[in-house]
């Protein structure tokens, strides 16, 4: 797809320039949906009252009192909200029944916050508490403690929403090779459970959005939810508006993680600036982004593997359990979280089975890796306890079954391209996983492991890009893919400027605005760079197509011996032509239409990109060529001490390795690798929600602990490796990174601490009260030995 | 919420206020307890009175006779980096240097930590160790009892309608102790407490463990006397066993709940496991003032 014609090694791609948006960002210039309220002079804001109780029906719901407040504008509940549901958003507002405690029975909007916060006070709910179910397992039994709700699988038309299993939202079944032969073969098997808690994305920029109802009916919403086609589309279906008179505009995000692909806060915007007839503003309390936002999966995986001797891994069996809270938008089958077991391994004989379940607790959705890396946290632990069970070393027995380019995975596809076990052996190498810990007087041990993994991409959606070429060889990049922070806006301009020969300073990136950038779905499954950044590269190639059709002409020259670089067209063999030049001015004399290019009026180039799609699997045996489109790969390794007095674990070292392809931006491949080391440091010692009923107690930063400096290894202990396995359709080669920098964490934490204090822990977080538990169960159990 | 700021300049004018404005008050310090309380709603007073601008409430004294006074409004930053706090009552900027940040210390006050009644309330193990007494006041005249009493329960205390913490006063200390206070919190200080033990010990001319505190945070409804474990150890000769045994005798003594820090069982352990460090640190710093001071 290369458009030099003259072929020169890239300038701008595969260099880590800064970032376009750093200036802005440092300065504090940049602007957040927040910052734009101060826009709107008469702006109402919304508070909403939300349910203590996991599961109650509500009896009575009298908002009069706070209907005459003054100042307050309008007042919603559950019998003003549209009745369509999409799956994309949560019910706007409990209707007869709440599900979990959090979810919103009533909404004000009041000319000011504490307006509205009073009037929400003075509405009056009485409930009637009803049988709640919060564990996963209980839940997807055929005779339930409790049905979530009757309505969720009609509401999204989940063909396995059975009345035998009311609460489980879907299956999927992979049936490879028999896997009952394979057992019958094998020389040991081992047989465990693992879990992982419920954790909250904890982006720094809470939901936020600006809602304005327009004279003509139609509305414009500025918000931090990705995918702002995706949100017209919701918006006009949910309310019937004409999608043409709805318009959304993302300002830069301030992070998402998956959280902002549901869309939480438009709805219940949109619905109270239609009722208030102005513009409302609706953003979320830290407390509300802990109980009303999108939560990780929580996943339970059973897990048995059939070895031989030698390492060979000849069977496995799991069952896969994706806790789905109270959700209306459920990944429904668990298909995406198994996912993570497939695409590392070789097993031949592989019998899966998993399943979404609803529980009566906080909605659950995708979350950087969307479910991967619950599971192999399952795999990953797995492998190093085999490993110790065959007397082999965790490396040569991962050697021996990782998947290898061209081979074929469990689902039946092709593997194109794989550099996962060069991201394990990099790491543990550098990590010196074959030398033993030197360990010190005092309480702290010390211990080393390492993990590997895998993730998927959904081949999902179309992405479109423009460019606008003007005469002064600036270019303009038009795209509406998001930018949360994870540097698409850069990529973008990279791109843009390898492909006109330009520098970085004569590109200017475009955005997010459904009335002017052209369509695209949202960022998520890792594929910006790929998806879009492709579109982009096909727009490029439009307008120089363009550009070099006007020149044949002027040059005299025919259109393959001409290339566009850096404002100047270049004739083979000749000293070339101003891109200026081509652009006539304006005459009263001289035809104004036609082919030639015209001064004041950009040259503008178009492409779109779409994936190659799946191809459907069988239902019985989940079997296909083409499950996903293609995989990032990772490897972790960690070096770290253990308290055995109180259970405290600090990371000292954190190596890291990532197969994303080509790497378009190095230093912001590295950025993605360090910022999801540390996320996964919280998410493995110290991320979970504690609940009392059903209700989340521990709902602040003060009680609900993510990493900060203090729990990270210093900055010269953490490295970042590349071992990319180029992607031959990826721009450049490139693949995706963002998801994949967790998934290997929790595990290489997990074999650290066996390594560290002989103790396997199989639920997360290793938490310093669930790792003294387990010391002292030990102790217990080796001085009940002793004494027996 | 709305509600009346009135700003008194004198004790006097502020119990006036206090009495007739009643349950509908609530005292102002620095407010990084209140203003917590007043956004969750946990209060909803008529009329807030702030102590700020009372100069009577910011003395830092040291008396002839060797003991302190500190004014209820200074500030845990003030007694953090206070001069006159080293040595001896080192244990009392320890403990105000566990609270928290900086930014919270700047405007935190040590009145306000005692008042708030927290269990984890990490300045009145420190000051109960060193024995403590607080001076209140109100519309009756003034009263005076040591810190152990003045808790009554998680957020309760012993002052009545009308009534202001004004200060504590620190008897003068033996030259031959040391103190020590620890806090464990799974983010160090910037968290709450889930233990904090605070321990003094003194030692007679035998280098024997003449009289020793050992006070538990966090543990139990209010900071409190281990009196088992202390009585165990008093008339000792100090060595690494007893400090063990009284740090089992600490835990046990302790009566924890569990809630989203921790639970029981781990804050127990945790009794155990710092009560020794603390007693083990005491002693080294005991010895040394012993030795330094002949
Ligand atoms: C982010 C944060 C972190 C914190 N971390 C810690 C920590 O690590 N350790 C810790 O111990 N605390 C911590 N706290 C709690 C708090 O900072 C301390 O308890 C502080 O000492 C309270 O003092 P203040 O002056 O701010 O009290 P205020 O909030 O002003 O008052 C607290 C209470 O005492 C009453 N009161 C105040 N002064 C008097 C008086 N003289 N007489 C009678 N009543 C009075 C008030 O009416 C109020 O009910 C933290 C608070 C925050 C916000």
């Amino acid at each position: 797809m290369s458009s030099n014609k003259f072929p020169t090694p890239t300038s701008v791609v595969g260099k880590s320039v800064p970032r376009v948006d750093a200036l802005d960002k440092v300065l504090g210039r940049a602007q957040f949906t927040a910052d734009l309220q101060r826009n709107f002079p008469g702006l109402f804001h919304i508070k909403v009252l939300r349910s203590p109780h996991a599961h109650a029906r509500i009896v009575k719901l009298d908002t009069s009192q706070a209907g005459k407040l003054p100042g307050v504008r309008a007042v919603v509940t559950g019998k003003d909200c549209p009745e369509k549901v999409s799956f994309r958003a949560p019910r706007i507002l409990a209707l007869e029944e709440v599900i979990w405690a959090g979810e919103g029975v009533a909404a004000v909007a009041a000319e000011s916050p504490e307006i509205a916060q009073e009037a929400i006070e003075l509405i009056q709910v009485e409930y009637e508490k009803l049988p709640a179910v919060f564990d996963a397992e209980e839940a997807m039994q055929p005779n339930p403690p409790a049905i979530v709700d009757r309505l969720l699988g009609q509401y999204r038309g989940s063909p396995q929403f059975t009345p035998e299993a009311p609460n489980v939202t879907g299956h999927f079944k992979l049936r490879a090779g028999d896997v009952e032969k394979g057992f019958a073969e094998a020389d040991i098997i081992l047989e465990n459970r693992f879990s992982t808690s419920r954790i909250s994305h904890s982006q720094l920029e809470p939901a936020s959005c600006i809602v304005r109802a327009e004279s003509d009916g139609g509305i414009i919403t500025w918000t931090n939810g990705q995918g702002v086609y995706v949100i017209k589309g919701l918006i006009s279906d949910l309310f019937g508006l004409a999608v043409g008179k709805v318009r959304v505009i993302n300002p830069y995000q301030g992070g998402s993680f998956g959280s902002r692909l549901r869309h939480y806060v438009e709805p219940l915007a949109t619905l109270l600036a239609l009722k208030a007839r102005g513009t409302v503003q609706f953003t979320y309390s830290r407390q509300e982004m802990y109980l009303a936002a999108s939560t990780r999966l929580p996943v339970v995986t059973y897990i048995k593997t059939g070895a031989k001797k030698d390492g060979t891994i000849v069977a496995q069996q799991m069952k896969i359990i994706v806790d789905n809270g109270a959700s209306y938008a459920a990944i429904q089958d668990g298909r995406m979280a198994a996912s993570g077991a497939v695409c590392v391994y070789r097993i031949a004989n592989f019998f899966m089975d998993s399943y979404g379940v609803n529980t009566n607790t906080p909605w659950a959705g995708a979350y950087r890796g969307l479910g991967t890396p619950q599971v192999a946290w399952a795999v990953e632990c797995q492998m190093d306890m085999l490993a110790e069970n065959l007397g082999m070393s965790p490396i040569e027995l991962r050697r021996k079954n990782v998947l290898r380019r061209g081979e074929k995975n469990a689902y039946g596809e092709i593997i194109e391209s794989i550099g996962v076990m060069d991201c394990l052996e990099k790491v543990a190498q550098e990590i010196k996983l074959e030398e033993p810990c030197v360990q010190e007087p005092g309480p702290w041990r010390k211990g080393k492991g390492v993990a590997m993994g895998g993730k998927q991409n959904t081949p999902r959606g179309h992405s479109e890009a423009e460019v606008l070429v003007h005469e002064d060889g600036t270019v303009e990049v038009l795209y509406s893919a998001d930018e949360q922070g994870m540097g698409s806006e850069t990529v973008m301009a990279q791109i843009a400027a390898e492909e006109f020969r330009i520098p970085m300073g004569q590109v200017r990136v475009r955005r997010g605005d459904t009335a002017i950038t052209p369509y695209d779905t949202f960022s998520a499954s890792s594929f910006t760079t790929y998806n879009t950044g492709n579109a982009l590269r096909m727009a490029c190639q439009d307008a120089m197509r363009q550009i070099l059709q006007a020149a044949t002409q002027k040059m005299e020259a025919p259109l393959d011996d001409l290339a566009l670089v850096n404002g100047k067209i270049i004739v083979k063999g000749s000293p070339g032509m101003a891109l200026a030049d081509l652009f006539e001015p304006f005459s009263i004399f001289t035809p104004q239409g036609g082919a030639s290019l015209k001064k004041g009026t950009p040259v503008r180039g178009r492409g779109v990109f779409a994936p190659t799609p799946a191809i459907p699997w069988d239902p019985q045996t989940g079997l296909t060529p083409k499950m996903w489109n293609w995989y990032q790969y990772n490897a972790c390794g960690v070096e770290l001490v253990v308290n055995i007095e109180t259970g405290e674990i600090k990371i000292l070292q954190g190596v890291f390795a990532a197969d994303m392809g080509f790497p378009i931006n190095p230093k912001m491949c590295e950025g993605q690798i360090e910022g999801g080391f540390g996320m996964a440091i919280g998410a493995s010692i110290m991320e979970e929600y504690i609940y009392e009923n059903g209700l989340m107690t521990n709902c602040s930063y003060g009680d609900y602990r993510i990493p900060t400096f203090r729990e990270m290894p210093l900055r010269r202990n953490v490295k970042a490796i590349f071992s990319p396995d180029p992607l031959p359709e990826g721009p450049w080669g490139a693949k995706g990174i963002g998801e994949g920098t967790m998934i290997a964490v929790a595990p290489a934490i997990a074999n650290a601490v066996y390594n560290a204090i002989g103790i396997r822990i199989k639920d997360l977080p290793l938490s310093a009260e669930r790792v003294l538990r387990r010391i002292k169960e030990k102790e217990k159990n080796d001085q009940d030995f002793l004494h027996n | 919420m709305r509600f009346d700021f009135y700003e008194p300049t004198t004790i006097g004018e502020c119990i006036e206020m206090l009495t007739h404005f009643g349950q509908e008050a609530s005292l102002l310090a620095g407010g990084t307890d209140l203003l917590v309380k007043l956004r969750l709603r946990h209060i909803r007073p008529q009329a807030v009175i702030s102590l700020g601008v009372i100069d009577e409430l910011k003395k830092l004294e040291r008396k002839s006779d060797g003991s302190l006074e500190i004014g209820a409004m200074k500030t845990l930053q003030e007694v953090e980096s206070s001069n006159l706090l080293a040595n001896e009552f080192d244990l009392v900027r320890q403990g105000a240097g566990c609270v928290s940040s900086i930014q919270v210390r700047n405007v935190a006050t040590l009145g306000g930590n005692s008042c708030n009644a927290s269990p984890s309330a990490d300045t009145v193990p420190a000051l109960i160790a060193l024995g403590a007494e607080v001076q209140i006041v109100g519309p009756h005249g003034e009263r005076h009892l040591v810190l152990e009493d003045f808790f009554t329960g998680p957020g309760e205390t012993v002052l009545q309608k009308g009534e202001i913490l004004t200060e504590f006063k620190l008897p003068a200390p033996s030259s031959h102790s040391g103190g020590t206070y620890k806090k464990y919190a799974i983010r160090g200080e910037v968290d709450i407490s889930i233990v904090g033990v605070a321990t003094r010990l003194t030692l007679d001319r035998n280098h024997k463990l003449q009289e020793v505190r050992i006070v538990l945070g966090g543990v139990a409804p209010t900071p409190n006397r281990v009196r088992r474990a202390e009585d165990m150890l008093v008339g000792q000769d100090p060595r690494e066993e007893l400090f063990e045994e009284a740090a089992q005798l600490a835990a046990e003594e302790s009566r924890p709940i569990s809630d989203q820090r921790a639970t029981a069982q781990y804050r127990r352990e945790m009794v155990k496991v710092w009560t020794r460090y603390t007693l083990q640190e005491t002693f080294q710093k005991a010895r040394q003032n012993h030795h330094g001071k002949g």
